[in-house]
């Protein structure tokens, strides 16, 4: 093929836009715009809550105040105005169709690619669903199957209300309100968000996910996750979702702390795809997100996995502290920007137990003009005797206007640790496209089979459905929303 | 009314002045005054700074460090600091200053080459030394280099020019004598078109005073040009070495360079490499031993301004007793730098409970058509090949030391003269004995 048919065709790959756009919001219920301490007692009043935990907002408030905004990720945007940002709304119904045949043909053919069930094509979509709707009433049998087992999973303010000692012990255990400039925010002003608590000895026997309570709430930009395992117990917890999300907000600052006991196993996937922008970099969510586990005694495990290919800006680090002794932390990462997206993303494995262990695996992919950024810190402490970390991050670059960087920190205080870092920035194979040309399939097919294979042991570590709908939706992100 | 107070940087700066530079060509005093200008606007470098870490230096900025001559040098002192067996032109500099009473150089205006003091070339090679001077230190935001810039006493200016081969090594040795010395040395080293030069840079103590070495070595790379510079850090032990490297490439070109940190206080280095020509090949070796508690951080950063170009790293390090070793290497590939091959890799090994290693292999990748990796592993010697060793009746202490010259050896062998070699070989065996 000769070259310029190629670069025809990577332009196409790479100039898809997302076509779902927005849908307009009739108001409820707001908040005054802007934040100072009448909207978070606002906010707080609004959920009715306990006093301690308005002072725990206020608190964090009082910190943001004296904060500022990092700087230092590789990713350049428009400030957001914090003090134009309305930061309590009741959950907005959103204009619904009356049938699927209205909704925008292209969507439809997303959805059919990612293989979404009819019903949740529907509330995804925004179509006016039956109180019948599968899913809700998967819930609610989910629901009984999961009490049953003692597992508590409910929103936040269900959570503040039904069992405030948890909720007060762990709020904030794992990521401080003064952490960082977003998630004192967060802390000051969540909206609500999943609560999830997994007693001593008990496998969940499924995976939990946001999915399931999709209509029940609108969870908003200020998301906050707490998720606990207690002693031997083990859960999969999925957030997000494959399906383009409608979002109007465009600052998203949400928090996931993890809490894992002895021996006690949490397995956390997001799938993320929220509108990244136009192709020329209007619009756009902001995604700024901290997430972070504490491995608290010994043997506990704790994995996260990310497929990100939606947002205008990241800046997001799920962490893991190993603090138990032989505690294991893992990072699977997928990151893929196209057109002007910029994703400054990573992980840190702060080592501070006896033999603990740590994998890194990321694979960034840019196309278009976006710049994906890799920074990730590995810290071994002086007690952390006979710890081990393994990294490898790749990158894989499409097309010549984009960029692909690596940030990673090793810090090492000990002598009996072993760390392993690799890292790659190569373009897609001539020779492989020439290959599967040669074998009959086009060269966007080609692109996203290769994409697959590149980030094949990231995905593997996806629960099953969820990896298949992934896989498209990687090749949909490049191929643009057409495919 | 207002008091005036000081800082440090203030008082730091008011130590260095009292140096006359006004015989010096107009050209160059501008260079100095723009450097002062730069200082105005900055400050010692503090650990907020990205760049600045893993490095406090607030002892450097409490300490009244000043411009000394060195007074009764004699012979024998110098001695001590040559490379035996190197059959090389010398040049000496102590606390900065040239002394041409132990230097020979070559200054013939019709020759192949030039290697004379800096100052020298001043007056009598103008038109050579003017291009270049200064021309890739102009960074407004380095303290340290604009330092240097301001206060530089003087330094080796070695000239080769076009098609020309320098026919031995120029050994240039930076002495320190006195209580309290700050010295500024700088090197210019220029290769023209096809020309090629060795060049190994020293730089020592001949006591154990505390003392501030800033110093910057600038090399010009022309198109087709071959130059090596090795670069051995041995002060001692109360000593700060501040070090900057600029090189730019044009293209065609080779540029080599291998640093042997072994003793001072602190050392930081700071190489910045520009590869501003196609075909280029830069490399960078580290050989980093250290023991005792010494600091020592190395910072790389090479730019592929241009296509078709290579550039290989590699930084190994072994650390003992309390010692820290900070890697922070940044390879940044220009947009237009298609089919850049870059290789960075940065091994450690860490032997004492005290010891620290960090490490910040850092790519930044603007093109597509690139192969560009990297590596850092942070370890220990390997067990299984001590024991091996040990079951062959090596006592521990050999057998270590075998796999220390196996391990580091690897970018050793990147130095060419073999009387270099062995004399950095002699360094490391020291080091790691005085521990064993």
């Amino acid at each position: 093929m000769s070259m310029s048919d190629e670069d025809k065709i990577i332009e196409e790959a790479t100039s898809g836009e997302y076509k779902y756009g927005f849908v307009s919001n009739i108001d409820s219920e707001l908040a005054q715009k802007g934040l100072t301490e009448e909207t978070i007692r606002f906010i707080s009043g609004k959920k009715n809550e306990p006093e301690w935990l308005l002072d725990w907002r206020l608190k964090a408030f009082k910190m943001w105040e004296n904060m500022e905004e990092p700087e230092w990720a590789h990713i350049s945007y428009p400030k957001p105005e914090f003090q134009d940002i309305i930061y309590y709304a009741a959950p907005k119904p959103k204009k619904e169709y009356e049938s699927l045949d209205e909704v925008d043909p292209e969507i439809l053919k997303t959805f059919e690619k990612l293989g979404v069930p009819i019903n949740e094509q529907k509330a995804l979509a925004g179509v006016a669903v039956d109180v019948v709707m599968d899913s809700v009433s998967v819930a609610t049998t989910f629901k009984e199957k999961l009490s049953e087992l003692g597992i508590i999973f409910c929103s936040f303010s269900e959570a503040v209300k039904n069992h405030p000692d948890l909720v007060k012990k762990y709020v904030g255990s794992v990521v401080p309100q003064a952490d960082n400039f977003y998630s004192a925010l967060n802390s000051a002003v969540f909206s609500d968000g999943s609560f999830c608590y997994i007693p001593k000895g008990v496998k969940c026997p499924m995976e939990l996910s946001t999915y399931f309570r999709i209509n029940e709430a609108n969870t908003g930009q200020f998301e906050r996750t707490l998720i606990i395992a207690e002693e031997g117990s083990y859960v999969s917890y999925l957030e997000g979702c494959t399906a383009p999300q409608r979002d109007e907000n465009q600052l998203h600052a949400a928090v996931v702390e993890i809490v894992a006991m002895k021996d006690a196993e949490v397995k956390y996937s997001t799938v993320q795809n929220w509108y990244p922008g136009d192709k020329k970099g209007r619009g756009g969510i902001y995604n700024f997100v901290t997430k972070r586990g504490l491995c608290a005694e010994e043997n506990s495990k704790i994995s996260w996995t990310q497929v990100e290919t939606g947002s205008a800006v990241t800046w997001k680090y799920p962490s893991c502290i190993l603090k138990g002794d032989n505690s294991v932390g893992e990072f699977f990462s997928v990151a893929v920007t196209n057109n002007m997206q910029q994703a400054d993303t990573g992980t840190k494995m702060i080592h501070i137990g006896k033999n603990t262990k740590s994998t890194i695996v990321s694979k960034g992919i840019s196309a278009g003009k976006s710049q994906n950024s890799y920074r990730g810190l590995v810290k071994i402490g002086k007690g952390a005797v006979g710890s081990r970390n393994f990294s490898q991050c790749d990158s894989l670059l499409i097309g010549d206007r984009c960029g692909a960087h690596t940030f990673p920190y090793i810090e090492c205080n000990n002598k009996s640790a072993k760390i392993e870092h690799e890292a790659t920035t190569s373009k897609i194979g001539e020779d492989q496209l020439f290959y599967c040309n040669q074998r009959g399939i086009k060269t966007d097919k080609a692109i996203g089979l290769i994409v697959n294979g590149f980030c094949k042991n990231v995905m593997d570590n996806l629960p099953m459905e969820f990896a298949i709908e992934a896989k498209k939706l990687l090749e949909i992100s490049l191929e643009g929303s057409v495919g | 009314m207002a008091t005036i107070t000081l800082t440090d940087k203030d008082r730091f700066l008011i130590n260095q002045e009292g140096q006359d530079f006004s015989h010096e060509a107009k050209t160059f005093i501008k260079i100095r005054e723009l450097a002062l200008k730069n200082l105005k606007g900055l400050d010692f470098p503090t650990r907020k700074l990205e760049d600045w870490k893993y490095t406090n230096l607030r002892e450097v900025s409490k300490t009244e460090f000043r411009p000394q001559t060195a007074v009764n040098i004699i012979e024998e002192k110098i001695k001590a600091h040559k490379i035996p067996n190197l059959d090389a032109y010398v040049l000496v500099f102590v606390n900065g200053f040239f002394a041409p009473k132990f230097s020979n150089t070559v200054e013939e205006k019709d020759g192949d080459f030039i290697v004379t003091n800096l100052n020298k070339a001043k007056k009598d090679f103008i038109k050579l030394v003017e291009p270049h001077l200064g021309f890739q230190t102009r960074a407004k935001d380095q303290f340290f280099v604009n330092l240097n810039s301001a206060f530089s006493q003087d330094g080796g200016f070695i000239y080769v020019k076009s098609k020309a081969v320098l026919d031995k090594p120029v050994h240039i040795i930076n002495l320190v004598d006195g209580d309290l010395v700050a010295s500024y040395p700088r090197n210019l080293i220029v290769a023209e078109k096809s020309a090629k030069a060795k060049v190994v840079v020293s730089y020592e103590t001949i006591d154990s005073n505390s003392a501030l070495s800033n110093v910057i070595n600038e090399v010009v790379v022309a198109e087709g040009a071959n130059v090596i510079l090795d670069k051995i850090q041995n002060e001692n032990s109360n000593t700060y070495h501040i070090g900057a490297d600029f090189a730019t490439q044009q293209k065609d070109s080779i540029f080599t360079i291998n640093t042997i940190p072994a003793n001072a206080k602190l050392i930081r280095n700071n190489l910045n490499i520009v590869i501003n020509g196609t075909n280029s090949v830069a490399n960078l070796y580290g050989a980093i031993c250290l023991n005792g508690d010494i600091h020592v951080d190395n910072q790389t950063f090479v730019d592929h301004a241009k296509p078709n170009c290579e550039s290989n790293e590699l930084y190994k390090t072994v650390v003992n007793d309390s010692a820290t070793s900070i890697f922070n290497g940044k390879i940044y590939v220009n947009q237009i730098a298609q089919k850049t091959n870059a290789f960075q890799s940065n091994a450690n090994i860490l032997l004492s409970d005290d010891a620290r290693a960090n490490s910040k292999p850092q790519l930044e990748i603007y093109a597509d058509d690139v192969k560009c990796s990297h590596g850092c592993t942070i370890g220990q010697f390997d067990n299984e090949a001590l024991f091996y060793l040990k079951s062959r009746g090596i006592r521990e202490e050999v057998a270590q030391k075998v796999l220390l010259d196996a391990f580091i050896g690897e970018v050793l062998d990147n130095i060419e003269e073999e009387p270099v070699r062995k004399y950095v070989d002699q360094l490391i065996a020291d080091n790691f004995n005085s521990k064993n």
